[in-house]
């Protein structure tokens, strides 16, 4: 009985010892342990934002909810990589213009351009 | 031994209790569904599977098992069966079934909405949504107004903050035609109960000054106002949700900023004084380095060679041969970029010289090539393979010639190559009909990844490159050259990169920029951005074995 409390009471030493050397290593870089996000309701926003529109009037149970109103403005979406950035970042140009590569054949007909 | 037993219970209770749940999270495969829209005959029809794809292939760098699925195939109790459930809200007022809704407000698992049609969600009283869960949903919110050539630039919720960076969204007006190209709409909620909900992240109208949550949470429930996959870049909000996948899957994933480094379009016309700088720089300096390798140059109308044409094989291109066995003993690794990274005697975007032109996808048409198959392009792969390895090279990975290949060019590559090294176009069919004013027209869509992609919607392991490459306007001597982007461009992509809690500054730099003729500052830059990245906390490793 002695042991085998000793050995539980062992057990829960070591887990708390855990628990709290995870609890003292640096939080992760998580938006969720910033301090301003774990206030009671997170971050602040202005109060009472303007929406596009009207709201609609509330349905009751089972009624057809009116989706709220569209920004009038179309435009144009594209899922992915802007063509500014595929552009200018990403796309990338394999050879500089030159004018006259084939001088750098070899007698042997190997290719060397130092 | 009812003694031994209650203290093996004991021991195990507490100790598996003792262990964050977290963790139990990380080594455990998550079954993920994400459900897209898909309205049938609409210009839009296939912009929901589009970001489903893009939102697909982030779930991959996560222990992840993952569905994608029409929201209106939904039936009643599928997501039980799901750790996760994701939900691009991309088509205002698309019809939803209700027994979606009613999962979503009986779910106890992750449910994660993005944008339109929460409201049927939150203004149904049926779902008791806000009560539940603290949120409140008021409406939508988008450009205030018309751009016009007197105002091209009207208000709207464009900057993100997210870990003291702010993150602008794209946004261009073309006055003379009058298209708008953003995407400004977003869902405007509320924290009505502090105790049950938090704005985790933020979203300001730059000229209003006001702020509106961009990200939400209630317990298992998450709302972004809209989705961060349309009109991406390295400073975009973008970044937002590749962390917050982390938080959302609880991947306990440990900080860890690793940078990669990879000089670009090397082929048997690159200088060898050139590669041997950067080699001994980087050597110098204890960094390892991929080569990305073109194994055949050929240029079929002599575009280079005074209208002769030239090609030289590997066997033939002895400074090659010469700088790479240079780099291979200074922590060089060798990947393969493309077999010839040109199509045909066809100029395909500019002139059909290697490094310059698409090799598996005909740009100039905006479609496959005429020949294309996977079978066809795995001969290609093929041949570059054997032309790499008979002169005693073995490449690490692929990378597509502009970072696209065709739908069917693709599946050709991950039976040949374990992992691909780049980012990547993803397609809405293998067939892709990208004419955009066609109803159920195709996406065709470029991502790049801020880490690492086990693998990809086309099966592919994927190293990233995520912050670009250094561009010189040098416009009087090569037309095709006539683009500016810095060394500091390259940095201040890198310090939102740090954002990424497990995030890589990856980039790559072309050899060319060293010659002496061009007047370019190449050498001076390149140390300028590796000391740069190291300077922000980032840590280089090898590409070839990074994990």
């Amino acid at each position: 009985m002695k042991s085998a409390h000793l050995m539980a009471a062992a057990a829960l030493a070591a887990a708390c010892c855990w628990s709290g050397a995870a609890l003292a290593q640096p939080p992760a870089a998580s938006v969720m342990s910033d301090p301003s996000v774990s206030r009671p309701g997170g971050l602040a926003v202005t109060p009472n934002l303007q929406i596009f529109g009207r709201k609609p009037s509330p349905v009751s149970k089972g009624g057809k909810v009116t989706p709220p109103e569209r920004p009038p403005v179309v435009t144009s979406i594209s899922p992915g990589v802007s063509e500014a950035e595929t552009a200018s970042a990403e796309r990338g140009h394999g050879a500089i213009a030159n004018t006259h590569l084939g001088k750098f054949y070899r007698a042997d007909g190997t290719f060397l351009r130092q | 031994m009812k003694r031994i037993l209650f203290v093996i219970t004991l021991v195990a209770a507490v100790l598996f209790g003792g262990v964050p749940k977290l963790a139990e999270a990380q080594i455990t495969t998550a079954n993920v569904l994400v459900l897209y829209d898909a309205p049938p005959n609409d210009q839009y029809t296939k912009l929901g599977l589009a970001y489903a794809i893009m939102l697909r292939n982030l779930l991959g760098h996560f222990n992840t098992k993952v569905d994608l699925a029409p929201v209106n195939s939904y039936v009643a109790g599928k997501m039980s069966a799901y750790t996760a459930t994701f939900y691009v809200g991309s088509y205002y007022a698309n019809p939803i079934p209700p027994a979606f809704f009613a999962d979503v407000a009986a779910s106890t698992k992750t449910v994660v909405w993005f944008k339109y049609n929460i409201w049927s969600l939150a203004w149904d009283p049926t779902y008791n949504f806000t009560p539940r869960t603290g949120i409140s949903f008021s409406g939508l919110r988008g450009l205030s107004t018309t751009p016009s050539s007197s105002n091209p630039t009207p208000d709207f919720f464009n900057t993100i903050a997210y870990k003291n960076m702010n993150m602008v969204k794209y946004y261009a007006f073309d006055a003379a035609s009058g298209t708008v190209s953003a995407d400004p709409d977003i869902g405007v909620t509320a924290i009505a109960d502090p105790t049950k909900a938090s704005t985790l992240v933020t979203i300001k109208d730059s000229q209003t000054s006001e702020v509106a949550p961009y990200v939400v949470r209630s317990g298992n429930f998450w709302y972004f106002a809209d989705i961060p996959l349309s009109y991406i870049g390295p400073r975009d909000r973008y970044l937002v949700i590749c962390d917050m996948l982390h938080d959302i899957l609880q991947s306990n994933a440990p900080v860890q900023h690793r940078a990669l480094v990879r000089l670009e379009d090397v082929n048997a016309t690159t200088t060898v004084s050139s590669m041997k700088s950067l080699t001994d720089y980087l050597f110098s300096v204890k960094r390892p380095f991929s080569i990305a390798t073109i194994p055949v140059y050929t240029d079929p109308l002599g575009a280079y060679n005074g209208g002769v044409p030239q090609t030289i094989r590997l066997a033939q291109a002895t400074g090659l041969k010469q700088s790479l066995n240079y780099a291979l003993a200074r922590g060089g690794k060798i990947l393969m970029h493309g077999y010839t990274h040109q199509y045909n005697a066809t100029p395909n975007r500019e002139n059909a010289v290697s490094g310059n032109d698409y090799e598996f996808w005909y740009a100039t048409g905006n479609r496959p090539v005429d020949e294309d198959s996977t079978q066809w392009a795995s001969a290609r792969l093929t041949s570059g393979l054997l032309e790499l390895t008979s002169s005693g090279y073995r490449p690490f990975a692929w990378e597509a010639p502009h970072y696209q290949s065709s739908p069917l060019a693709m599946k050709a590559v991950p039976p040949l190559f374990t992992k691909t090294y780049q980012r990547v176009v993803y397609y809405t069919s293998d067939s892709p009909n990208l004419n955009s004013t066609a109803p159920n027209h195709d996406f065709s869509v470029g991502q790049f990844f801020p880490y690492i992609i086990k693998s990809d919607y086309y099966g592919q392991f994927i190293i990233p490159e995520n912050l670009g490459n250094v561009e010189y306007n040098i416009c009087a001597i090569d037309p095709f050259s006539c683009l500016t982007y810095t060394a500091q461009d390259i940095l201040t992509n890198a310090r939102y990169a740090l954002t990424i809690r497990d995030g890589f500054a990856s980039f790559f730099f072309h050899p060319f920029w060293l010659e002496s003729g061009l007047g370019t500052p190449g050498l001076a830059d390149f140390k300028t951005i590796m000391t740069g990245i190291t300077g922000l906390g980032f840590t280089f490793v090898d590409p070839s074995t990074v994990q």
